[in-house]
């Protein structure tokens, strides 16, 4: 897999590093991962026992050389990032249907690098992939403004601290 | 259709109604998430976005609604002063007090969610906390202990042998899970209580952050929160080899914590987490809240704001209604009927406008139907008047003329109709002939008898009319006078007939009790003469011819007057045919030629005619019309008439007779009119008036009945005639015969040519 880095981090908070995607056997399969730094707003509720989800947007697209792109297939990831006083950790649900899927950490910024990681995971692509065409990526990750409880929504979303964000970056795939 | 239905969603009560209603909800709702999030949480924010959407769109329709009031108010429309008091004042009464609800709930808000936090609680939830650690930590310190030891007897111990080891140690420290980790972080054996919940078949390998503090010689320990809520004790140390240079081996024990530790550790963890949000929250909650407030506030201010625009509307609408129907009845429409708003006072203001106006427009309604009675009765008045032959003349209480009828125009002569509103004194200044009338009349209103009859003599140029005059006081109508009344009759001509009438019975008694004897005696008279003549003297004889010869000739005399007599008094069957007038006149006078030099259109210029010739010029109008009359009868007047003025022409030096006709409108009928006129000495004004009467005469011989049988006949044939003096000198005789109604019509175009001249008057 040939793996070439277009996009160009948005939102210097949360900032996708390196995304390594490819197409095998109707399998998108994407490693790399984002440094998801906090704001000082998002650390403080955190540490309050607000919980966190980060939501991270995926949108496979067919390239096209003289219109806009054509979006094949989208996906949605939630992971969610809260904490635990009484055992001092992080505790991270990489699948929100799946409440005992937590993992534990000691320190934020190993639950943050794990929670922002994409590790072998694998996505199921319709069968409209064909090869020769040219196909890429795009990676959004966000904070969800309407997870965070009723009354700091409005604050939320009157403060620049709560939009987190890494804006979208493509990735070229190889089949 | 578009504007209407805008205008419906603009400023109709159920939009503002229904909206209003649903941001009520909405802020139940959104209140509800603030205080719970699991209420309504999900669609908080797009509660708030609907509210403020809702209050903006609340408050342009407000906005738009007073917009129209301010442009009413300024085009000054009916109601709309009242209509801003009002809104301005409910505005003031809403406003004011919601404004200060609002302060006073907004400080008691914010001191109410400070008195939620309290230091104490704080504090007892972090010795809480602090307690629950400390616990653990005791259980966590005496687990590493047990690790510590279990590593101690595992050392030498080779892999193959170490799961029996494990096993056998894990059941003897009561140890939940164990399991050894090679140097490279493969598991080289591991033992876990049977039974046992676990995640993942493979124990969980330590972090390279474990493994680093490993290699350092310290033990690792950790509490972990499991997935179903309870926690779990995990510790990992290092197994040294026997010698230095042998390979580190990990030791991990997991050991569940007990289900009490477990229990009361979610609680502690729980209520510090709420507690610990809820702290954090404060500050969003009190603005939440406060958002919340304020949008209920101004939703509350806003529905004022519509209510108060609405009411002040409903409230005027009946005023305005009153104020429109008010000023429609001062223009005199009556049949406006206005809605009834309801049953209070307002209504049953609207229900007596209504009645009165009902009222006003019955009587209003009556009265046009008087007055168009009245206007019929008038016109119905002056059609009679208008066709009435007598003239009727009407004065108001000052003696101003108030009416008159064409027939009083005709019998005074005089053009009444302009005048009217004239006084008495005024119109015998406009007309001097009719002083007589006017004496009259004032002498008939100064003598206060309610009617009063007399009789005058009118001078015109046909000649003196005798005039019937009848006065009637008017009614009084509310202690004003209403004037007087005159009804006149000209009777002259029923005067005549009378007087005419009486002199056909004197001649007809004449005639048949003076003939009957005049032939004995004129045969007696013959006898005497016959029978004496021969036996008288001479000187005797001579006397008795001449005196038999008179009694002869005078016998004779008298015979010729009571044939005239008898002519006269005759009733003589006519046997009207259609005559040309124009042919008749020329056939009369042709039997003159001998007497006369007649001129006419042929022979105009051509007769040579001497001063003291006798002329007679005939100037006939070539499109006369026909009359039905009797030829013998119409050739007799001719006679007549030619016969008098030859008769008058005797003494004439240049004798000239001159016969016109022509055609006359009057009264929209057609006429035949011939004149005769001659330059003798006319008529003397004495006789002038009594010309056309039996007995009247200026010639020395005659009976004096030729002018009376003229007159006769042309009445017989419902003519009129009459004789005037000329200006120079001479007479004139002026005969009018209604026409044929044949000939009428296809003449009738043609009336106003002049007949042709055929010579001028001698000089």
């Amino acid at each position: 897999m040939l793996l070439l880095m277009t996009g160009i981090p948005a939102i210097a908070d949360f900032v996708v590093n390196d995304i390594k995607a490819g197409i095998s056997n109707k399998i998108l399969t994407i490693n790399g991962g984002l440094d998801l730094g906090l704001s000082s707003k998002a650390d403080e509720a955190l540490n309050k026992g607000i919980p966190l989800d980060v939501w991270f947007d995926i949108e496979l697209c067919r390239e096209r050389r003289l219109i806009w792109n054509k979006t094949l297939q989208t996906w949605r990831i939630k992971r969610q990032i809260r904490y635990h006083a009484l055992s001092r950790q992080y505790l991270v649900t990489r699948d929100l249907k799946n409440p005992e899927s937590v993992e534990n950490f000691t320190s934020l910024s190993e639950a943050l690098k794990f929670m922002g990681n994409f590790n072998e995971l694998k996505l199921a692509v319709s069968p409209e992939i064909m090869k020769k065409y040219n196909h890429l990526i795009k990676v959004r990750a966000q904070l969800n403004i309407e997870s965070l409880p009723a009354p700091l929504r409005p604050v939320a979303y009157a403060s620049p601290s709560w939009h987190l964000s890494s804006g979208w970056t493509e990735w070229k795939i190889q089949h | 259709m578009e504007d209407s239905t805008l205008n419906r969603y603009t400023t109709g009560i159920k939009p503002l109604a229904v909206l209003s209603a649903l941001l009520v909800a909405s802020l139940f709702m959104m209140n509800a998430a603030t205080q719970n999030s699991t209420l309504f949480g999900d669609i908080y924010s797009m509660l708030l976005v609907i509210n403020l959407v809702g209050m903006v769109l609340l408050l342009s329709l407000i906005l738009i609604n007073l917009y129209r009031l301010v442009v009413q108010y300024r085009a000054k429309v009916m109601g709309t002063r009242l209509t801003l008091r009002l809104f301005l004042m409910f505005v003031l009464l809403s406003v004011i007090p919601v404004t200060i609800v609002f302060i006073f709930s907004v400080q008691s808000l914010n001191k109410g969610i400070d008195s939620w936090f309290d230091v104490k609680i704080k504090r007892a939830l972090d010795d809480a906390l602090l307690l629950g650690r400390t616990a653990l930590d005791a259980r966590k310190q005496d687990m590493v202990k047990k690790g510590k030891d279990i590593a101690t007897e595992l050392e030498g111990m080779p892999d193959k042998a170490a799961l029996t080891s494990l096993n056998q140690l894990r059941e003897q420290y009561n140890i939940t899970e164990l399991t050894l980790f090679a140097h490279d972080g493969k598991v080289i054996a591991s033992s876990s209580q049977k039974g046992l919940d676990i995640s993942s078949l493979v124990p969980e390998r330590p972090s390279e952050e474990i493994m680093s503090q490993i290699r350092k010689g310290l033990p690792f320990s950790s509490i972990d929160p499991v997935g179903n809520g309870g926690l779990q004790l995990r510790i990992v140390v290092p197994v040294y080899a026997e010698n230095v240079a042998g390979p580190l081996r990990t030791l991990q024990l997991n050991q569940q914590m007990p289900i009490r530790y477990t229990k009361l550790g979610e609680s502690v963890q729980n209520a510090f987490a709420e507690y610990e949000k809820l702290v954090y929250l404060r500050g969003p909650l009190k603005f939440g809240f406060t958002l919340t407030l304020s949008l209920v506030s101004l939703l509350t201010v806003l529905i004022a704001l519509w209510a108060a625009f609405f009411s002040s509307q409903r409230i005027v609408a009946p005023l305005k209604d009153l104020a429109e129907g008010t000023h429609a009845v001062a223009q005199g429409d009556y049949s406006k009927k206005l809605p009834v708003p309801g049953n209070d006072e307002l209504g049953v203001l609207v229900k007596s406008f209504n009645e009165m106006t009902q009222q006003i427009h019955q009587a209003q309604k009556q009265s046009r139907r008087s007055q168009r009675e009245a206007e019929l009765q008038r016109a119905y008045l002056e059609t009679v008047l208008t066709h009435l032959s007598t003239g009727v003349m009407s004065f108001d209480r000052g003696q101003h003329l108030r009416t008159s009828n064409a027939a009083a125009v005709n019998i005074l002569e005089a053009g009444l109709i302009d005048e009217e509103g004239q006084s008495i004194d005024q119109l015998l200044d406009s007309h001097p002939h009719l002083s007589p009338f006017i004496t009259a009349i004032k002498e008939g209103v100064s003598s206060n008898e309610s009617e009063w009859k007399t009789e005058i003599t009118l001078e015109s140029r046909a000649g003196s009319r005798t005039i019937m005059l009848h006065g009637t006081q008017l009614p009084i109508f509310r202690s004003r006078r209403g004037g007087y009344v005159v009804v006149f009759d000209d009777v002259t001509e029923l005067i005549r007939a009378q007087r005419d009438a009486a002199w056909g019975e004197v001649a007809r008694r004449m005639a048949h009790e003076i003939k009957n004897p005049l032939t004995p005696i004129q045969l007696s008279a013959e006898r005497i003469r016959h029978k004496c003549m021969t036996s008288l003297s001479d000187k005797e004889r001579e006397t008795l011819d001449r005196s038999t010869r008179t009694i002869i000739d005078q016998v004779d005399s008298l015979k010729s007057m009571v044939n005239a007599f008898s002519d006269y008094a005759r009733q003589v069957q006519t046997v009207p045919k259609e005559i040309d007038v124009n042919g008749l006149v020329r056939d009369v006078v042709e039997l003159y030629h001998t007497d006369a030099v007649i001129i006419t259109e042929e022979n105009h210029g051509k007769k040579e005619v001497q001063d003291q010739d006798m002329v007679i010029i005939l100037t006939f109008d070539p499109r006369l019309a026909h009359i039905t009359a009797d030829p013998g009868r119409m050739r007799q007047v001719l006679h007549n008439l030619i016969l008098n003025a030859l008769d008058a022409l005797k003494q004439s030096s240049t004798p000239s007779l001159r016969i016109t006709t022509q055609n006359l409108e009057k009264n929209n009928q057609t006429f035949v009119q011939i004149r005769i006129e001659d330059n003798g000495p006319g008529i003397p004004a004495e006789l002038l008036d009594h010309v056309f009467e039996p007995y009247i005469t200026d010639k020395e011989k005659g009976t004096g009945l030729g002018l009376a049988i003229v007159k006769k006949i042309i009445e017989e044939h419902h003519g009129f005639i009459y004789a005037e003096n000329l200006e120079q000198s001479g007479a004139a005789i002026t005969m009018q015969l209604p026409a044929s109604q044949n000939t009428t019509m296809e003449n009738h175009n043609d009336t106003n040519d002049s007949p042709i001249q055929y010579r001028e008057h001698k000089a």
